[in-house]
């Protein structure tokens, strides 16, 4: 007896001992859903943006801060007219495989994007390419592109009209470039590991489908001698309990996100580790302008007004969202939001106003205001779409909820079929254009219905001024017309939560919540 | 024995077609497609993805485009993850499942057909109402609670047992290095297993019971047959029917359908494939899914009517 007891007490012994340090640098990240693809050029971006920008280096990058710098490219020169882009590729560069990386991947790449065939998402975002759309739609062959070599470290870029955020462009996921060697030899399959080759700071290792995904670092990379971190760990975290778990119990370094009601016990034992802050997501009310009488901006105003906002956010979204009171997000650099005229009004004046607006637009205690509210499944719009019925109701207006599916949610607002839904828009681009351009009648994501001769004019003006302090007025003013008639309803600007372990230095929040693994270091205490 | 084998494997055939077919059109039925949660796409794009997927030809086309590559063993491109077949997926998706479902299995038919017997036998005492109110806390807790509160308790706070990692860490691995490949399976399993324990066992002490009453079984201890013989030989045989008439599509359900434990585990089983496959209309994925579920369950059920012919000489599964 005694010995058996003895026993267990040894293992009890090792078992509380520390784990001996670790002989490799590892960073273990947790990203949310399991990565789609990792080929820049197809992936959806959701949870894989962050593992490609570990894997590929594309003309312009983000740095340590998440803002837009040199990557591949070592420099870079506008023509005068702002039609032609000159990039010098760094000298020597090379893929994971040491074969030599040169302007014609490039050339390659932009092509694969624009080709049909490819099936890339965000195709679009490289319309501003002299004939990209034209190849995407196969009514230009690829050699026509506006993008060609002038020798083997010299690219060019020529532009059917000045693009202020072409830069920005240049430096997304998509705009990676891919090695064509590796490419074609095996097909789909060139993203699996063995096969896997990239020109960022590390190249896949592992891969098995919703576990794991392993990066080892690129000895070929430029700038290998500044990366600290040997090997990164990508796990999914879609439960969001479980990611929370791991995080405590030192599985993962960072995860992305956790369980929006520990906010506050994080908030208690881990401040240390509990980032948030805010990044370039909006929350909004999609208002079918088309529809009677949802075109009467009247209607739409005194909707808009009798919303609570601060009492939303602070009572029911207590995970750091900020209340909004305009559709571009106020962490967008070089531009000032326009705030709605409701904006710092006390709830009490805008109430009365509310009411004098819907009597004028007809509505009243005999004749109520009816709407349908749609939402899709997710406990936060639930919640939502409740607190709006009781809003709503001292207006007199009968709310009926209506909740679907996502992808229903999504059909109805490409097909006009609602009368006022929830929805939001992740900017892909730190611009206030990208938001705004949601807005122009021709757009193909202008779900609102909203058609304003005199908006479309001021954003066509505003995409082809190169001086971004006038352009960023001129976006100002077309973003009051949206505004002031309440063409959508901005409800609140999302926030970013992570939770990062205070070993990993040199991790700085930022508006695209992009913390590139190259730039950090891990100092755990020995 | 054979010949009713291959005769149940000949009628598997179609109902494999139809449990195909069905699920082929039900999932097209269902609103939206694999593209439309894409938000903010041009239209030229998306009719580009759709094509890279067939999805843009009639839909009897695509049903008799799918049938013959399926019969060839070609389950197709899965559209959620865009560089792997289904086929990939699922080899990596089914030896995960089967390893955590048939351990919990056998770890629940175990301990369940322990508890059922003892139970049995000590009918209506404390210690029966015990194992049995033990059992039905095993079946009202439901995973999604017991799960977190296991890897709150082995992971973070004893630090004991690693928490959704299939590498060998936590105390345990590091304490006992040859237990490494098996430690990230033990809360999965242990998780999987409870309800069914719970199950198992209730089903047990039922028949058991029962058969325990027969006249056969008096008739055996009047000849003076000692207990253990009359309840290991005699009763537990009838007794293990409607156990093992559970057991077979119980298998079956486990091994596919283990989504709440894969995903609190965030296991790369064929549940959570199935269950990201339906929410984003991965139809080739959620079909290869459906045969292989289908497949599993004719098989589990053949088994099942074969150990009935064992165990009860009565059922003769020639006729």
């Amino acid at each position: 007896m005694f010995k058996v007891l003895s026993r267990l007490l040894l293992v009890l012994l090792v078992v509380g001992a520390p784990m001996s340090a670790w002989a490799k640098v590892t960073f273990t990240r947790g990203t949310g859903s399991d990565p789609d693809t990792l080929d820049p050029h197809v992936s959806s971006g959701n949870s894989s943006a962050i593992l490609i920008y570990d894997f590929f280096l594309p003309l312009m990058t983000l740095d340590a801060k998440g803002e837009i710098t040199i990557g591949a490219a070592e420099s870079y020169t506008m023509s005068a007219d702002g039609l032609t882009f000159t990039f010098k590729l760094r000298p020597n560069m090379k893929w994971s495989d040491g074969v030599a990386l040169a302007a014609e991947d490039f050339v390659y790449s932009a092509r694969r994007v624009q080709n049909p065939e490819t099936g890339s998402r965000y195709a679009q975002w490289f319309w501003a390419i002299k004939n990209a759309q034209k190849v995407n739609k196969k009514e230009a062959k690829p050699e026509d592109m506006g993008v060609k070599a002038l020798d083997a470290r010299t690219l060019q870029y020529t532009l059917e009209a000045p693009s202020p955020i072409f830069l920005e462009v240049m430096s997304t996921f998509t705009s990676a470039p891919v090695p064509r060697h590796v490419v074609e030899k095996f097909g789909r399959e060139w993203t699996a590991p063995g096969n896997f080759v990239s020109n960022g700071a590390y190249y896949v290792t592992e891969r098995v489908p919703q576990t794991r995904i392993t990066a080892t670092k690129n000895t070929h990379f430029y700038d290998v001698a500044n990366v600290q971190i040997e090997e990164v760990s990508y796990f999914p975290t879609e439960n969001l309990g479980t990611a929370m778990n791991r995080f405590r119990a030192g599985e993962l370094d960072t995860t992305l996100n956790f369980p929006p009601d520990q906010i506050d016990w994080l908030r208690e034992n881990m401040p240390k580790e509990l980032h948030i802050s805010p990044n370039l997501g909006v929350y909004y009310f999609l208002v079918n302008n088309k529809k009677p009488p949802f075109s009467d901006p009247r209607v739409r105003q005194a909707l808009s007004m009798a919303i609570d906002r601060d009492g939303m956010v602070s009572k029911l979204f207590n995970t750091g969202v900020t209340p909004a009171s305009s559709l571009v997000s106020p962490v967008v650099p070089n531009y000032k939001v326009y705030q709605a005229a409701y904006a710092g009004k006390p709830m009490k004046d805008r109430m009365t106003e509310a009411k004098k607006l819907l009597t004028e637009a007809g509505f009243g205690p005999g004749k109520p205001l009816k709407v349908v509210l749609q939402f899709d499944t997710l406990e936060e719009n639930r919640k939502m779409a409740v607190a709006m019925t009781s809003m709503w109701k001292p207006l007199g207006v009968e709310v009926e909820l209506a909740n679907s599916e996502f992808r229903d949610l999504t059909r109805r607002a490409r097909t006009g079929d609602y009368d006022i839904m929830r929805w939001a828009y992740f900017s892909p681009f730190a611009d206030a254009s990208s938001y705004l351009n949601l807005m122009r009648s021709d757009d193909a994501s202008n779900y609102s219905g909203f058609a304003s001769p005199e908006f479309d004019k001021l954003m066509a003006e505003a995409n082809s001024i190169a001086d971004m302090k006038r352009r960023a007025e001129v976006m100002q003013q077309a973003e009051k017309i949206l505004l002031d008639t309440q063409a959508i309803m901005p409800i609140y600007h999302y926030a970013g939560r992570r939770l990062v372990h205070t070993y990993v230095k040199n991790w700085t929040d930022n508006p695209r919540n992009a913390n590139l693994a190259r730039y950090l270091r891990i100092e755990k205490p020995k | 024995m054979l010949s009713f084998a291959l005769k149940r494997l000949a009628i598997a055939v179609p109902t494999l077609f139809f449990v195909v077919s069905l699920s082929f059109f039900l999932m097209h039925l269902a609103p939206g497609g694999p593209f439309d949660a894409e938000a903010n796409l041009e239209p030229q794009v998306i009719k580009n993805l759709k094509a890279a997927y067939d999805l843009d030809k009639p839909l009897i086309e695509q049903y008799v485009r799918y049938l013959g590559k399926a019969l060839q063993g070609d389950f197709g491109p899965s559209i959620i993850y865009q560089d792997r077949s289904v086929a990939q997926l699922i080899a990596t998706g089914l030896p995960v499942s089967l390893r955590i479902g048939l351990s919990a299995i056998l770890m629940a038919a175990m301990i369940g057909i322990s508890m059922g017997i003892y139970s049995a036998l000590h009918q209506n005492s404390r210690s029966d109402y015990v194992v049995m109110g033990v059992a039905m806390t095993g079946i009202a807790v439901p995973s999604f609670v017991l799960a977190p509160l296991m890897t709150l308790l082995f992971g973070v706070v004893l630090k004991l047992l690693p928490i959704a990692t299939l590498e060998p860490s936590g105390g345990l691995a590091r304490a006992v290095p040859a237990l490494g490949p098996y430690v990230p399976y033990i809360l999965p399993v242990i998780a999987l297993a409870i309800p069914q324990v719970a199950i198992i066992a209730r089903l047990t002490r039922g028949a058991m019971i029962e058969v325990l009453r027969q006249n056969y079984i008096r008739t055996a201890r009047a000849k003076g047959l000692p207990e253990k013989r009359v309840v290991w030989r005699h009763a537990l045989q009838a007794g293990m029917l409607p156990v093992v008439s559970y057991l077979g599509p119980a298998i079956a359900g486990i091994v596919t359908g283990a989504v709440v434990v894969e995903s609190i585990f965030q296991l790369p089983g064929m549940g959570r494939f199935f269950i990201q496959g339906a929410i984003n209309r991965d139809y080739p994925l959620v079909l290869g899914i459906v045969i292989i579920f289908a497949a599993a369950v004719i098989v589990m059920n053949l088994i099942v009517d074969m150990l009935y012919g064992l165990l009860d000489p009565r059922v003769k599964v020639d006729n």
